[in-house]
C-alpha cells in the first residue's frame, strides 16, 4: 500500500508532539553558554596572538579546468609556470593509496587511459592541457567513494606535474573510467582534491582530498552574514587518514579547504569539481552559468564565463542561490596607466540585507595568467547594493560604482581634489595613483553632490 | 555585554530554549547532540547579542538550523556510530508511539538539509518562503527537497525497518 503525502505530512507533524515530551533544557543553560563563549574567546585570542588570523583573502583562479587553487605561493597555471620536481617529490613521490593500491593490473591500465579528448575550441587562447607520457604516469589514489570509483593519476608533462581525475561506477573496470574534468597542473608539494556527485542536483557531494601523510585539513562551511555585516564562519576539522580524506559534504560546497603540512604551513593545491556534478552540466572545465545582473550594460566588456565561475564560488561560500543574492556587475574598466590590466567590480546582497563586493583583476592578453579576486568585508544593511558609493583602488586605478552621477572627484583627507573620474550611469574607472586618496565625491551633471564614499584598496 | 543585555539574554534562554531544543532534537535525533547544537547556536547569538535587532528567536533558530545542516554532516562514521544511546522511550506497543518512532528513525536517515526542510515545513509549520529564507536557499530548492524528502520517507517506511545511512564516502 502506498503511503500518501498527506499521511506522511501528518506523521511528520506528529513528531512535534513527541518532541514536546522531552525534558526541558538545563536550568543553567545561560550560564553554561556564557562560559563556553568565554572559553572560545580565550582560544581565539590565543590564535590571534599566534598570527593566524587572515584578514584579506586573495585567491588565484585559473581560467580553465574549473579549478580553484588554494594557499599562497602555489599559483599553478595551466601552462608553463609550475616548479619542477627535481625528483619524485610530494604526491608524485608517494606510493599509491586507496582501496585499489595493491591492484597492480588495474592501476597499470588506468595510467594508460587517455587524458583527452579535450575540446580545445572551448579553451581560451594560450591555454594548454597537460598530457604526460604514459611512462611518466603513476596513480596517486584509487578507491571507491560514495559517488563511485575514483582514481587520481599524476604525470610529468615537460617541467610540469600534471594530474587527471578519473571517475567510474562502483567497482568499475579501468575501461569504464573516464576523465572527471579537464586535467590540470599542480605544484610539487601541493595537495589535490576532487568534488564529485552523480548529478548536479545531488544533495551531497563527495570530497576526495589526496595530501601528504601527516597533513591536517579543515573545511569552512557555509558562512552567514548578519544584517550588521558580521560573517559567522564555521570551521570544521576533517579527517585525513594517511593523507587521504573522503567525506560527504552538503551542497553547495564552499570550496574553502585548508590543508596544512609540517609546521602548520598551509599547502597550496587544487580543488576541482567534476563535470557531472557541476550545475548546468558544463563540460571539460568550462564554468556553469550564473545569472549576473548587468543594470549598466557593462557585460560586453567582461569575460562572462570567468565572472560566472567566480560568482558561483562566492555564492557557494555562503550557500546562496543566484536568485536570492542577485550578483550584479557594478563597474568595469582598464586598470593602470599601461592599460594592461582589467578590473571588474561585482556585488551581491545577502539574505540579511547586508551587501558585499569583490574585484576581479586580470590581464586580457594573458589568459593563462589567471585571475586575482579581492574580497571586501560585507557592508551592513542600510543601502542597497546599487545605492552604495563604492570606490576600489587597484593597480594605479580606481573603480567607482554609485547610484547615479557623471563624475567622481577623488579627494585626500583634507578634501583636496586629486583627480576626477568620469562616470556613466554611476560607474567608471580611471587612473589614480595617489596614496593619499581617501574618499570619492560623486557629482551629477549640474555639479551637485549626489553621494560620497571611502576609497578602499584591494589587498588591504 | 552590559547588565541589561545579560538580563535580556537570560530571559530569552529561559523563555525560548525549550522550543529551540525541541527543534534541535528533531534535527539531530539525539538529545545530547541537540543540547550541544543548541548551546552552539546560543554562543553565536550571545557573541552578537547587542546587535540582534527585534526578536532574537528567528536569528537563533536560523543559526541552529544552518549549523545542524552543515556541521552535523561532517561527522565521521566513527563518531556517528559512537553516539550515545537514544534517550527516547522504547516503543510501548501502541500504534501511535510506534509510528512516531518509525518516522523519527527514517527521518534521521535523510541528508541534513533535506531533514531540515521537512522539520521546518511540518513540525515548525513554516511556509516554503520562510523555510527558504531560514536555510538561505531558494523556494524552488525547498520545494524540490520537500518532494524528494517525502518520496524517500515513503520508500523507507514502505520498506519496513529503515537502515541508517552512514555519513561517509
Amino acid at each position: 500500500m502506498t503511503i500518501s503525502d498527506t499521511e506522511l505530512e501528518a506523521g511528520l507533524r506528529s513528531l512535534r508532539a513527541r518532541a514536546d515530551e522531552i525534558p526541558p533544557p538545563p536550568s543553567d543553560l545561560a550560564r553554561r553558554t556564557r562560559e563556553r563563549y568565554r572559553a572560545q574567546r580565550r582560544s581565539r585570542a590565543a590564535l590571534a596572538a599566534g598570527g593566524l588570523v587572515a584578514l584579506v583573502v586573495l585567491v588565484g583562479v585559473p581560467v580553465a579546468a574549473s579549478t580553484i587553487l588554494t594557499g599562497e605561493g602555489q599559483t599553478a597555471t595551466p601552462s608553463g609556470h609550475t616548479s619542477t620536481p627535481a625528483t619524485r617529490t610530494g604526491l608524485y613521490g608517494l606510493p599509491t593509496r586507496g582501496d585499489l593500491a595493491d591492484d597492480e593490473e588495474w592501476l597499470a591500465a588506468v595510467t594508460a587511459l587517455d587524458w583527452g579528448p579535450v575540446d580545445t575550441s572551448l579553451l581560451p587562447a594560450g591555454m594548454e592541457v597537460p598530457d604526460p607520457s604514459v611512462g611518466s604516469r603513476r596513480v596517486a589514489f584509487a578507491g571507491d567513494v560514495a559517488s563511485g570509483r575514483v582514481a587520481l593519476v599524476l604525470g610529468m608533462d615537460g617541467r610540469n606535474l600534471g594530474f587527471a581525475w578519473f571517475l567510474g561506477p562502483e567497482d568499475a573496470e579501468p575501461d569504464e573510467m573516464a576523465l572527471a574534468t579537464m586535467p590540470g597542473v599542480v605544484g610539487a608539494d601541493g595537495f589535490l582534491g576532487l568534488v564529485d556527485a552523480p548529478s548536479p542536483d545531488a544533495l551531497e557531494q563527495s570530497l576526495i582530498v589526496v595530501a601528504t601523510p601527516g597533513d591536517t585539513m579543515t573545511w569552512k562551511g557555509p558562512s552567514i552574514v548578519s544584517a550588521s555585516g558580521e560573517v559567522d564562519e564555521q570551521t570544521v576539522p576533517l579527517d585525513l587518514d594517511d593523507g587521504i580524506g573522503t567525506h560527504e559534504v552538503s551542497v553547495p560546497f564552499t570550496w574553502d579547504v585548508d590543508v596544512r603540512g609540517p609546521g602548520n604551513q598551509r599547502r597550496g593545491g587544487s580543488l576541482t569539481d567534476s563535470d557531472r556534478s557541476r550545475p548546468g552540466g558544463s563540460a571539460q572545465g568550462i564554468p556553469a552559468d550564473v545569472a549576473i545582473a548587468d543594470p549598466r550594460g557593462l557585460a560586453t566588456m567582461t569575460v562572462r564565463d570567468n565572472a560566472a565561475y567566480i560568482a558561483r564560488s562566492v555564492l557557494d561560500e555562503y550557500a546562496l542561490g543566484a536568485a536570492d543574492a542577485q550578483p550584479t556587475l557594478l563597474a568595469a574598466g582598464p586598470l593602470g596607466v599601461r592599460g594592461d590590466m582589467f578590473g571588474e567590480l561585482y556585488g551581491l546582497t545577502h539574505l540579511s540585507g547586508a551587501t558585499e563586493v569583490w574585484l576581479t583583476t586580470y590581464v586580457p592578453s594573458r589568459p593563462d595568467s589567471g585571475f586575482q579576486i579581492s574580497r571586501f568585508p560585507p557592508a551592513p544593511v542600510g543601502q542597497a547594493l546599487m545605492d552604495r558609493v563604492i570606490a576600489v583602488s587597484a593597480e594605479s586605478c580606481l573603480l567607482v560604482s554609485a547610484p547615479e552621477g557623471v563624475q567622481a572627484q577623488v579627494l585626500d583627507r583634507a578634501g583636496v581634489v586629486l583627480t576626477t573620474i568620469p562616470l556613466t550611469q554611476g560607474a567608471g574607472a580611471g587612473p589614480m595613483n595617489d596614496p593619499n586618496a581617501s574618499k570619492v565625491r560623486v557629482l551629477d551633471a549640474a555639479g551637485s553632490v549626489v553621494g560620497e564614499g571611502p576609497v578602499t584598496r584591494a589587498g588591504e | 555585554m552590559g547588565a541589561k543585555d545579560e538580563a535580556a539574554f537570560e530571559a530569552f534562554v529561559a523563555a525560548r530554549s525549550g522550543d529551540l531544543l525541541r527543534t534541535a532534537v528533531l534535527l539531530t535525533r539525539d538529545r545530547g547532540h541537540a543540547e550541544d547544537l543548541l548551546q552552539t547556536a546560543l554562543v553565536k547569538a550571545y557573541r552578537r547579542w547587542n546587535r540582534i535587532g527585534g526578536d532574537p528567536y528567528p536569528y537563533v533558530r536560523r543559526v541552529l538550523v544552518t549549523t545542524a545542516a552543515s556541521w552535523r554532516r561532517l561527522r565521521t562514521t566513527q563518531e556517528i556510530v559512537a553516539l550515545p544511546a537514544h534517550e527516547y522511550a522504547t516503543p510501548d506497543g501502541t500504534d501511535v508511539v510506534d509510528e512516531r518512532q518509525r518516522m523519527t528513525d527514517v527521518l534521521a536517515t535523510l541528508p541534513p538539509r533535506m531533514r531540515a526542510v521537512l522539520v521546518l515545513r511540518y513540525t515548525e509549520d513554516l511556509s516554503e518562503a520562510d523555510t527558504a529564507e531560514l536555510l538561505g536557499c531558494s523556494v524552488h530548492t525547498v520545494r524540490s527537497q520537500t518532494v524528494r524528502g517525502l518520496a524517500r520517507l515513503r520508500a523507507l517506511l514502505g520498506a519496513g525497518a529503515p537502515s541508517i545511512v552512514l555519513e561517509e564516502c
